[in-house]
């Protein structure tokens, strides 16, 4: 028997099959099929690994599961699915993946993360302390008890930090409750939980975040709340109802301008020739601190690092050196030009530098995904300038 | 512990606690499942709420003669998640829908994810259901309405598949 005839039969004894004789001989003596064999156990292996992973999240949900009432289910044969599905309630945990991550970091790193869109009614809360910077981050109101609080921000205030974050806790019809959690860090340096954390430190970051003090509150749409949080000042949140979540909610979209020192991507493409290498679809980032920029990661291409100040090739990488118009980034990388074009003018500077970094892993978790991010650190990579004299 | 037949009887009479417990045994598993078909967490939901109404409200499907009830409900569950592909399908690759669809922390967990996807759609279920869900060439054919005697070779074609974009050369890893 000839491997061609044979590796169907490979296939069938991972299936825990009997084969006939001759193909079971010719296994036993070959190599090539030897070796399809071993990679068709691994692969069913990696497999169930994988569904194991994802089952013992959906454990949990599976609880929530248990407190259906099935028996509202009015079983009428000519409305049966509305009937059905107006009587079902739908379960919290289908709308977890609508977790926005929202990090600001000092007064200049909003990173905002617009997931699916939602059915839903989604409020766009904005957050005030101490007169600082805006904080906005959208939260689907069918949204319960997400892994995460939802929306949470560090904001450097009065010599220290202060960490909030919100999660609606019941939706009233045209009023939500929010439930918030809040604490002032004095000194320089943070020492608050890492809302930021990798996603294999974020059930321990939750669990930080969920120690905080929480107090909760009804918000109607156009009415201020105003907390006082202890060191901080007061904290005043407004919040408005909208049928989606929008393309992006930082600040960023009050004013179509970058600051100065600002670099913004509003659902960036990343373009080689006429090729599109990346549609990043609902993403927005911006970052404006000195010594950090962009990060996009594209799957199978590797990172692409954007910075306003000039990056030098130290490491392993390709520079460019690109220029900014409006909207859109220009830049060559081995002759071949390359774009980058974004909802919105990018920065108020005309150059920008890009470090191409082939076969690297974003420096945060993306599972694998298209990705990009802000406030990255640029350090390792920007330009040892000479000094003054 | 009740067999399919006992317990499609009792959902047939409108036993709201034996439907909760099939729903309890078998939610979970499904929308893994689903999502994997789909692509989209938000939407596997959606079809495995729809897949287990359809079965509340209509419980006159389910034949024990011709398979088993889990059969049955991974059969209903494909069929309407391939509704949903043909009618609603992934729109948008980037971040919006199918970045989030699950959360992996290991290093060849998203390339396994990554190959598995690219798979059409008939290959995902038939592989998903054979290797996680541990489904009977006979379970498989009725889920998929294919012959039993054509699952051996879909199912070798599937892994072929699979194997050939898995083997395919990925980027190292950071450092590397």
């Amino acid at each position: 028997m000839k491997c061609e005839e044979a590796t169907e039969f490979v296939s069938a004894l991972c299936d825990g099959g009997m084969i006939p004789q001759a193909a079971a001989e010719h296994i036993g003596g070959c190599e090539a099929c030897r070796t399809r064999l071993k990679a068709y156990a691994e692969m069913g292996a990696e497999l169930r690994r994988v569904a194991s992973l994802e089952l013992v999240n959906e454990a949990k949900e599976a609880k929530e599961a248990a407190a259906r009432n099935w028996e509202k289910v009015v079983r009428t044969t000519p409305n049966w699915w509305q009937k059905g599905w107006e009587t079902m309630r739908i379960p919290r945990f289908a709308f977890a993946l609508l977790l926005i991550a929202v990090v600001v970091l000092g007064f200049s790193l909003p990173i905002v993360r617009a997931r699916a869109h939602t059915e839903g009614k989604v409020l766009v809360l904005r957050a005030t302390i101490a007169n600082g910077r805006t904080f906005q981050c959208p939260l689907p109101v069918r949204v319960h008890q997400l892994p995460l609080l939802p929306c949470t921000a560090i904001q450097r205030v009065n010599g220290g930090w202060v960490l909030y974050g919100f999660g609606i806790t019941a939706n009233d019809g045209d009023r939500v409750e929010l439930g918030v959690h809040s604490k002032y860090f004095p000194g320089g340096t943070y020492t608050g939980p890492d809302i930021g954390a990798s996603r294999d430190k974020q059930h321990q970051s939750q669990s930080d975040l969920e120690k905080l003090p929480e107090t909760r509150y009804w918000l109607e749409p156009g009415q201020e709340l105003k907390i006082d949080v202890e060191g901080a000042g007061t904290l005043k949140i407004t919040g408005e109802f909208m049928d989606h979540i929008p393309p992006y909610v930082t600040d960023m979209g009050e004013r179509l301008d970058p600051n100065p020192g600002e670099i913004r991507l509003i659902s960036p493409v990343l373009l080689r020739g006429k090729e599109v290498l990346q549609d990043f679809g609902r993403v927005s980032v911006s970052s404006a601190q000195k010594d950090q920029g962009i990060e996009i990661y594209v799957p199978h291409d590797g990172r692409y690092e954007l910075s306003l100040s000039p990056l030098e090739s130290a490491v392993e990488g390709r520079i460019a050196e690109g220029q900014i118009k409006e909207s859109r980034i220009s830049f060559e990388l081995d002759g071949q030009p390359y774009a980058i074009l974004s909802g919105a003018p990018v920065a108020r500077e005309g150059s920008i530098w890009i470090l191409h970094l082939p076969n690297r892993n974003p420096s945060e978790g993306s599972d694998g995904h298209a990705f990009a991010s802000a406030g990255v650190d640029m350090s390792p990579y920007l330009a040892k300038l000479p000094a003054k004299n | 512990m009740p067999d399919d037949h006992q317990i499609w009887e009792r959902i047939h009479r409108g036993d709201a606690q034996a439907f909760d417990e099939f729903y309890q045994q078998n939610a979970s598993r499904l929308e893994a499942f689903l999502r994997h078909v789909v692509g989209d967490r938000q939407a596997a939901e959606d079809v495995m709420q729809e897949t287990f109404t359809q079965i509340w409200s209509r419980p006159n499907g389910f034949q024990p003669e011709l398979g088993t009830l889990r059969a049955y409900l991974f059969g209903i569950g494909r069929k309407r998640a391939a509704e949903w592909w043909r009618t609603q399908g992934p729109k948008d690759q980037g971040l919006g829908t199918s970045g989030e669809t699950i959360v992996y922390r290991t290093e060849t967990a998203p390339a396994m994810e990554d190959a598995f996807r690219r798979l059409p759609e008939e290959q995902r279920s038939l592989l998903w259901l054979r290797e996680v869900e541990g489904h009977s060439y006979s379970e498989l054919a009725e889920t998929l309405e294919i012959p039993v005697g054509t699952v051996r070779s879909r199912l070798f074609a599937a892994r072929e598949a699979l194997r050939k974009i898995w083997q395919s050369p990925r980027p190292p890893k950071e450092g590397a």
